[in-house]
């Protein structure tokens, strides 16, 4: 536990650059609303948001472990793809109608905690 | 000499762009993985199925490739890549590509096709230059 004056000290160390890799990690910390952790591989983030989304899958022999929709043959990515060239929901489920709505807001989310993690640039191993 | 083309579309093909290669061309035979019960099937049953059926398999950019599946080892590979994948788009390559007089290429090889290009890997040796024809 830091002393309130150690504290003031690596602010003054780190003024104005919270997210800096260089400073300590509990004062990055503190300036994110939950704890975060920055030095987690990308295939982690995957494999951790998968286990929060029951729709979503990722297996190697699948699409070449390519997050797709469970018990489908359908990437993630061309979820988003149709919600972005259609400009909402109903576009995703015009391209692959035999899905459900909700198929497609767990895809959307998967992808929103995918992309909530932060990068730590210094320690972070190069992503692909 | 037949100039058809015998395809297994993957289910991350979209429900409009099978139908519109459907109804495209009388020069293309299709299957989709959707409808002959092979939703979640493995890329490996697939490739097998593909091969059983002498069928090219289209897909978008996935695991299946000429890396993972070595080229002359199967009927083919057509990859719907680049950056644009909504199915008017895709659709408009593919017929651009099929009009071109020279979709007999795609067999036995793996094709990547663009909006503007259909580039053609016909060997896994990178000293040989890949086949591109500009749509």
């Amino acid at each position: 536990m830091k002393s309130r004056a150690t504290a003031r000290c690596d602010e003054i160390a780190f003024p104005d650059i919270p997210f800096s890799p260089h400073a300590p990690r509990w004062y990055r910390e503190r300036f994110v609303s939950t704890a975060k952790n920055f030095d987690i591989l990308f295939s982690s983030v995957l494999a951790r948001a998968a286990e929060h989304h029951k729709g979503i899958a990722i297996d190697e022999d699948i699409l070449g472990g390519t997050p797709r929709l469970a018990n489908t043959r359908i990437p993630v990515y061309m979820i988003l793809d149709a919600i972005e060239y259609y400009g909402n929901i109903e576009g995703a489920l015009k391209s692959y109608p035999h899905l459900s709505k909700e198929q497609v807001k767990e895809a959307m989310s998967f992808a929103a905690e995918v992309l909530e993690q932060p990068l730590d640039n210094k320690s972070q191993t190069p992503i692909g | 000499m037949t100039t058809n083309l015998r395809l297994l579309l993957d289910e991350c093909i979209t429900n409009p762009l099978a139908e519109m290669l459907k109804e495209s061309s009388a020069a293309l035979n299709i299957e989709y993985v959707r409808e002959i019960g092979m939703s979640a099937a493995s890329d490996s049953e697939v490739m097998d199925y593909a091969n059983k059926e002498n069928r090219i398999v289209v897909t978008t950019e996935t695991g299946i490739n000429h890396v993972k599946f070595k080229i002359c080892t199967h009927p083919g590979i057509i990859v719907l890549s680049g950056k644009h994948r909504h199915e008017s788009i895709q659709a408009g390559t593919f017929r651009k590509f099929i009009l071109s007089g020279r979709r007999t290429e795609a067999c036995h090889a793996v094709t990547f096709l663009t909006p503007n290009e259909a580039r053609i890997k016909t060997s896994n040796n990178d000293l040989v230059p890949d086949t591109v024809i500009r749509l």
